[in-house]
């Protein structure tokens, strides 16, 4: 009986395994190749490389101007991430905790219908009132309806959150006089880091590989996101396996670096029921 | 009281104003406008026509928005089975393993969830690339070379190899969702059930399974509204070739209102798309739904 439960411990150790390789190598890969120069690709494409070829990063930073791209992302996401945080906080408190009638309902409802429209069906009217409002050319062109196409999973998850607060607690505050805003600043705003980082960690890789709304807003410009940069280089060299390797480290290490930050409470966040239907 | 009442009616909505301005600066204004252009025809400088039904009569009478729909929910729906499913099996078989060998293996499967869909897509360019690609070099290297094809090019492997790289995606998320559930099936009832002398499958069918539905639906729910959006990744694999093989609504939606200059179709065609999502994601709801459990 015991020998056949190790039997299969072993089994699903190995499946699981070959689940962990399917999903690194292309990783790995991508990592390897960004640092073997081109003539070494072809030779030895499975290989460590033989000698770091550190001037792919170089290349895809300066000449294929990456490093352009890169500026406007984190300028871009990092803000839009800041307010949907901010915002998404304080409207989640306020359909959890203070549940005005009608109110709360009607803005429940409209969280309900945006969560289930597809952005296709928003992009081009969108860009035709954005036009109309000459707001066609800079950062507020992605930085406005990222914010609000972050704020629906973001108020849900917030929400959720803050009903898992005991009553008892808030209760307990008022009764010593805390005023509403101060129940806000003292009792959840204390608690809610795994939230945050779920929230954080959501929108801020959702934004951050953005494409659609960033091609056609900025089609005509120069001005783009770090996608936009990897598709034009893609285009440009699509032969050049190492510095496009290398760009395509240049965007995943800072997602790498966030979850690596924010995982503990992410996983926090999830089993404490932050993400319910 | 009255006065405390009146307070908290003034804070909720300075709380929701500012999400709830850019909920309709982003979503509803758009998509009100979005539902009035879809009975007109513009093209953007003249006037604009009212046709009324007209767009959506051309819809359903063209082969390639036909398609596109097909595309689009196709991959979705099937993304959506292979991902839970498999998320699903990983986490039970993690589960078993324990919860510090767990934790490494959990967190590596979730790994690509993280990495945006536009360079998802992009690594699999290198994986399905015809001579240089991972998936054709490997195959020749175990002497399956017969089977080496030219996986995005090739009419009949081209929507498979989109689902399989939707399903690598998104298999992190039910996995850690389902994860997270098992863990909170208090032991108390396996026990009891082990008591009972049911095996590791038994426990897992009648017992871990049933309790964790919602759960389950919940990572359908997740992993469906992801697999919608297909833009980025049809977009960067293939732009919906070969020969319109892969279209994807958003893809031809694009092209039919900024190459096209046709506003008022690509509308209707947002409209068409969106109710169809709704639609999927309704049957979606009703099949999963069952009591929840408080434990």
């Amino acid at each position: 009986m015991n020998s056949r439960r190790n039997v299969t411990d072993w089994i699903c150790r190995m499946i699981v395994l070959c689940s962990v390789l399917v999903t690194l190598y292309p990783v790995i890969f991508v990592s390897l190749t960004s640092l073997k120069a081109t003539s070494e690709f072809y030779s030895n494409i499975w290989g460590i490389p033989r000698d770091f070829a550190w001037s792919n990063y170089y290349s895809a930073w300066i000449s294929s101007r990456i490093g352009f791209y890169f500026r406007i992302s984190i300028i871009v996401v990092g803000t839009s991430v800041f307010m949907i945080l901010a915002f998404g906080a304080l409207a989640g408190y306020a359909l959890s905790r203070l549940r005005v009638p009608y109110v709360s309902a009607m803005a429940a409802a409209i969280i309900v219908v945006t969560q289930l429209m597809p952005l296709e069906s928003v992009i081009m009217p969108l860009y035709l009132m954005m036009s109309k409002m000459k707001l066609l050319n800079g950062y507020l062109t992605l930085i406005l309806p990222y914010i609000g196409w972050g704020m629906p999973m973001t108020i849900l998850i917030f929400k959720n959150y803050f009903d898992t607060i005991p009553r008892e607690l808030m209760e307990a505050a008022r009764i010593d006089g805390c005023s509403e805003m101060q129940c806000f600043v003292k009792i959840a705003m204390p608690v809610m880091k795994p939230a945050t980082a779920t929230n954080a960690i959501f929108n801020f890789v959702g934004l951050w590989g953005e494409l659609l709304w960033a091609s056609v807003s900025t089609a005509t410009s120069r001005f783009g996101t770090l996608p936009i940069g990897i598709i034009s280089f893609k285009q440009q060299f699509s032969t050049d396996w190492g510095p496009m390797s290398a760009a395509i480290c240049i965007v995943i290490l800072p997602l790498v670096l966030l979850f690596g930050f924010l995982q503990k409470y992410f996983v926090q966040g999830l089993s404490n029921g932050a993400v319910k239907g | 009281m009255g006065k405390k009442k009146k307070d908290r009616i003034l804070l909720s909505v300075v709380f929701l104003l500012p999400a709830y301005i850019f909920l309709f600066f982003a979503f509803l204004i758009p998509g009100i406008w979005n539902m009035l252009l879809s009975f007109q025809e513009w093209d953007g400088f003249n006037e604009k026509e009212f046709v009324f039904l007209e767009n959506y009569k051309k819809a359903f009478s063209d082969a390639l928005f036909l398609r596109s729909l097909r595309n689009s929910v196709g991959i979705a729906v099937l993304t959506m089975i292979g991902a839970t499913l498999l998320g699903l099996l990983l986490a039970m078989m993690i589960y078993r393993l324990g919860k510090k060998e767990g934790a490494f293996y959990r967190l590596i499967i979730f790994m690509p969830s993280m990495i945006p869909v536009s360079i998802i897509g992009l690594l699999f360019t290198f994986v399905f690339n015809s001579d240089m690609g991972l998936l054709n070099q490997l195959l020749r290297l175990m002497g399956l070379e017969n089977f080496a094809t030219a996986w995005l090019e090739n009419a009949s492997t081209v929507l498979p190899s989109i689902i399989f790289v939707g399903t690598w995606r998104l298999l992190g998320m039910p996995m850690m969702l389902c994860f997270v559930a098992l863990l909170e099936v208090p032991s108390a009832l396996l026990e009891a059930g082990k008591i009972d002398g049911a095996t590791y499958r038994q426990q897992m069918m009648y017992i871990l399974l049933p309790l964790i539905k919602p759960t389950i639906g919940l990572s359908m729910l997740f992993v469906l509204l992801n697999a919608f959006k297909t833009y980025d990744l049809v977009y960067v694999l293939t732009k919906g070739g070969p020969g319109n093989i892969s279209m994807t609504v958003p893809i031809y939606m694009q092209k039919t209102a900024f190459t096209y200059s046709k506003f008022g179709y690509s509308s209707t065609m947002g409209v068409l798309m969106a109710a169809m999502v709704i639609f999927i994601v309704w049957i979606t709801k009703r099949a999963m739904k069952g009591e929840s459990y408080e434990f």
